[in-house]
């Protein structure tokens, strides 16, 4: 367990990439796994799967670290049920705010394959906190 | 506009399959229903089948597939369709930061209200926010707007809100799109404007 005066240190630091890289490994594994699924290959497909879930442990490994410490993971806890439908609501929000950040720059630079892309997942949001919304109103 | 019913859902296999050429589609028809006023502001006018290719999507990528589910999109994504002689768009607040310290971005306080059209014949119709949709009901860069146009189309689109005043005159294709979303519903039902 990594203790609080820890946060903000290189362990820390270096923790919170690892978090990340599992995350991402993650995906990738699950998407391998579907292009071995599409291409008729059920058992390669399980083993990406399998591989993904082990990924994750290691990336459920990091978080319990970095919480300890005191990360919050953009300012957002982890609680009871509850607590967590709050959470997961303000990140739903937080995060359509960052898709319009990176709607900005791709316009500014002339991506407008990726503006089209963020605009339809920010759409996606807008059910997610709907969602959530009612999950919170049907828990209280 | 028309509302979407739950026979405009197509099955999600069958989705699958379409899939490429009605984003094509779609990728095309939202093209100059995007309109960006400024560096702070991008307005999207829905009209049915974009709001129908919102709900084919969350569908897919949330893979919703019992009827609670996906009549449920229906509820969340149809407010977001003007009625007869209307125009409704979402209008996103476009920010700067970043995924590393991301926080929310500030809206400008009551921007919505000054948000509007210049119609055709000359008269300034200024936005509303109908609290149906109910992204409206949070405090956010994602807002839902309407305005009530009759039987006139936008040619120009601003803010004057003090700290964010400008105007942008709509492109000839802009303009037609627009007019396309307006008379779409003009036959169906008419509406007292004033």
């Amino acid at each position: 367990m990594l203790k609080k005066k820890q946060f903000g240190s290189q362990t820390y630091n270096l923790l919170k990439q690892a978090f990340a890289a599992e995350c991402y490994a993650e995906k990738r594994f699950q998407i391998f796994a579907k292009i071995a699924l599409d291409e008729g290959l059920p058992d390669v497909a399980t083993a990406f799967y399998g591989l993904a879930r082990s990924q994750n442990l290691h990336a459920e490994v990091h978080f319990d670290l970095l919480e300890s410490s005191g990360e919050l993971f953009y300012g957002l806890k982890t609680g009871n049920t509850l607590e967590n439908i709050e959470t997961a609501l303000s990140g739903e929000i937080l995060k359509s705010d960052e898709y319009t950040a990176l709607i900005t720059t791709a316009r500014d630079e002339g991506l407008m394959n990726v503006v089209e892309s963020m605009e339809k997942i920010a759409m996606t949001e807008l059910s997610h906190i709907h969602r959530l919304d009612s999950l919170e109103k049907e828990f209280i | 506009m028309r509302k979407l019913e739950r026979y405009d859902i197509m099955d999600y296999m069958l989705y699958e399959e379409k899939r490429s050429e009605l984003r094509h589609h779609i990728a095309k028809m939202k093209e100059p229903r995007r309109i960006f006023l400024g560096d702070q502001l991008l307005f999207i006018f829905e009209n049915t089948e974009m709001v129908r290719d919102h709900v084919l999507e969350t569908i897919r990528i949330d893979k919703l597939f019992s009827e609670h589910d996906l009549l449920r999109q229906l509820e969340i994504f149809n407010p977001l369709l003007a009625n007869a002689g209307e125009l409704r768009c979402t209008m996103i607040v476009l920010g700067t930061s970043d995924w590393d310290g991301p926080k929310r971005v500030k809206p400008l306080k009551e921007l919505s209200v000054h948000i509007y059209l210049i119609l055709n014949d000359g008269r300034k119709v200024y936005a509303q926010a109908p609290e149906t949709a109910s992204i409206n009901q949070y405090p956010g860069t994602l807002k839902v707007l309407n305005f009530i146009c009759g039987n006139n189309y936008p040619v120009l689109i601003g803010s004057d809100h003090r700290e964010y005043k400008l105007e942008k005159k709509l492109s000839p294709l802009q303009q037609n799109a627009l007019r396309e979303d307006l008379e779409s519903t003009s036959n169906v039902i008419h509406r007292d404007l004033h």
